[in-house]
């Protein structure tokens, strides 16, 4: 009697494992496919560094205070300044070595001006650490050069 | 000499059509294992993947034939040879259409059987002329397997021999022109495919290339286009057993609107789709389960199935 019930229950278990895997099969698929499509960062995310664009003047927020270049214990920040006309210090120049960079984030906790912020990009490989080293002003130079044409 | 023609025609169509098949083949099977597994499967290489089996062959084509240190090299060459060639003798009686037949033989169903229970020789020489002790187990784990599940194959398609009076598989088919066989006869069915799967080493049957402990058994020291070889007779032998199912069991070309090689095909990938689906769901089995199974399960069960068709078909003639 038990050969008979063992060949019912083997087959009955058989099916019910073909269904499983038949209801698996209509599924939406998990595998994301990357490089093709990306995905949006979530928003707590701690990409790299970058400066804020202010939405009045369109360009960053820092003063030239060097806090951040103080605090950074990794000693990453290379920032040099230039006092202008109107007794302000203008901002020359602002690299960050990434090769240095733990983001730990002191420095956009330090900056007084909120200049600072994570960025959500996450594709920052380099095939050379001069590729690493990140000039934060480029992006706003290159808007200066687009926006105010040079007079003739 | 238009005999001649005839053959070397339906030769040429048929090693096309075996080509093509198994490249499309992976690559369903490719999918369908992604599928269950929550994966994609190849997406890339042309329409949804389809070119990747393609490329990879091509890649095959390209890899060096070794012959390993001190193996039988006669039987070495020849053992993917012999695995091919009946594959494609068993396409010489499948009737694909009302037509579509290349030799419409009155023993079609007997000859399909011999020719399948050839193929295992070459498995078993693959394994024995290698050297090496997981081919040879991988050889003689396939002979085990396939003597013993020819046994319940050929028990389960005698139920339809006997409803439809015929060996002849156009035949067979003309019997189910209202009621396919699946019906009268589901018991068959299931242990027909079952044997199927077993004589064609696929899983849950695949102890003879187990990849988990024999290292793919009997083609482990295969590379190049001769491992491909024995892939394309595994992928061909795969779709004769469910092109002798769909003949035997599932009405054949028989069906509404398409025309009857659509109908046959259709049927015949589904049984395919079928094969491949239950090898995604269900482990391997150990050998000693196996060999048990068969002569335990499959064999009386489609004795007592030979004995009720027989009684019943005793009791509608009178």
């Amino acid at each position: 009697m038990s050969y008979i019930t063992n060949i019912f229950t083997g087959f009955w278990s058989v099916l019910a494992g073909m269904v499983v895997t038949l209801k698996y099969m209509f599924r939406k698929p998990v595998t994301e496919v990357y490089p093709r499509v990306k995905k949006p960062m979530f928003p707590r995310f701690k990409g790299p560094t970058s400066f804020v664009v202010d939405e009045k003047t369109g360009d960053h927020r820092c003063i030239s205070c060097e806090l951040c270049v103080k605090i950074c214990p990794s000693l990453c920040i290379t920032l040099e300044k230039e006092r202008g006309e109107d007794k302000k210090f203008h901002l020359k120049e602002y690299k960050v070595d990434y090769t240095l960079c733990s983001l730990c984030s002191l420095c956009i906790e330090v900056c007084p001006t909120d200049a600072l912020t994570h960025a959500k990009d996450y594709e920052i490989p380099a095939l050379s650490q001069s590729e690493m080293i990140n000039d934060f002003l480029k992006p706003f130079r290159e808007k200066q050069k687009t926006s105010q044409p040079v007079a003739p | 000499m238009n005999e001649l023609f005839r053959i070397i025609l339906s030769l040429v169509i048929v090693i096309g059509f075996v080509l093509i098949n198994s490249l499309v083949l992976v690559w369903l099977e490719r999918k369908v294992s992604a599928r269950i597994q929550l994966r994609r499967g190849p997406l890339y290489v042309g329409w949804f993947g389809l070119l990747q089996t393609f490329a990879d062959a091509l890649k095959m084509l390209g890899k060096e034939l070794i012959f390993p240190k001190n193996c039988d090299k006669v039987l070495y060459f020849l053992a993917p040879i012999l695995s091919f060639a009946p594959v494609l003798g068993a396409f010489l009686v499948i009737p694909f259409g009302q037509h579509l037949v290349i030799q419409d033989l009155n023993i079609g169903l007997l000859l399909v059987f011999a020719f399948s229970g050839l193929s295992f020789i070459g498995i078993f020489m693959a394994g024995w002329a290698s050297n090496n002790k997981y081919s040879l187990l991988g050889g003689m784990r396939s002979v085990a397997q396939n003597i013993s599940y020819e046994i319940p194959l050929l028990l389960s398609s005698l139920n339809i021999v006997m409803m439809a009076k015929s060996f002849r598989l156009s035949d067979i088919v003309r019997a189910q022109a209202h009621v396919p066989f699946i019906l009268l006869q589901p018991l068959a069915f299931i242990i027909f495919i079952t044997s199927a799967l077993a004589e064609s080493n696929r899983t849950p049957f695949d102890i003879p290339e187990a990849e988990s402990e024999l290292v793919a058994g009997f083609h482990t020291e295969y590379s190049g286009l001769r491992f491909g070889i024995f892939f394309i007779s595994e992928y061909t032998y795969v779709f004769i057993s469910s092109c002798v199912a769909t003949a035997l069991f599932l009405g054949g070309s028989h069906g509404p609107f398409l025309s009857g090689w659509a109908w046959f095909l259709m049927k015949a990938y589904f049984v395919v789709f079928v094969v491949m689906w239950v090898r995604w769901t269900l482990p391997r089995l150990r050998s000693d389960q196996l060999i048990t199974f068969a002569w335990k399960v499959l064999i009386p069960l489609s004795l007592f199935n030979i004995i009720c068709t027989a009684l019943a078909l005793q009791l509608l003639k009178q």
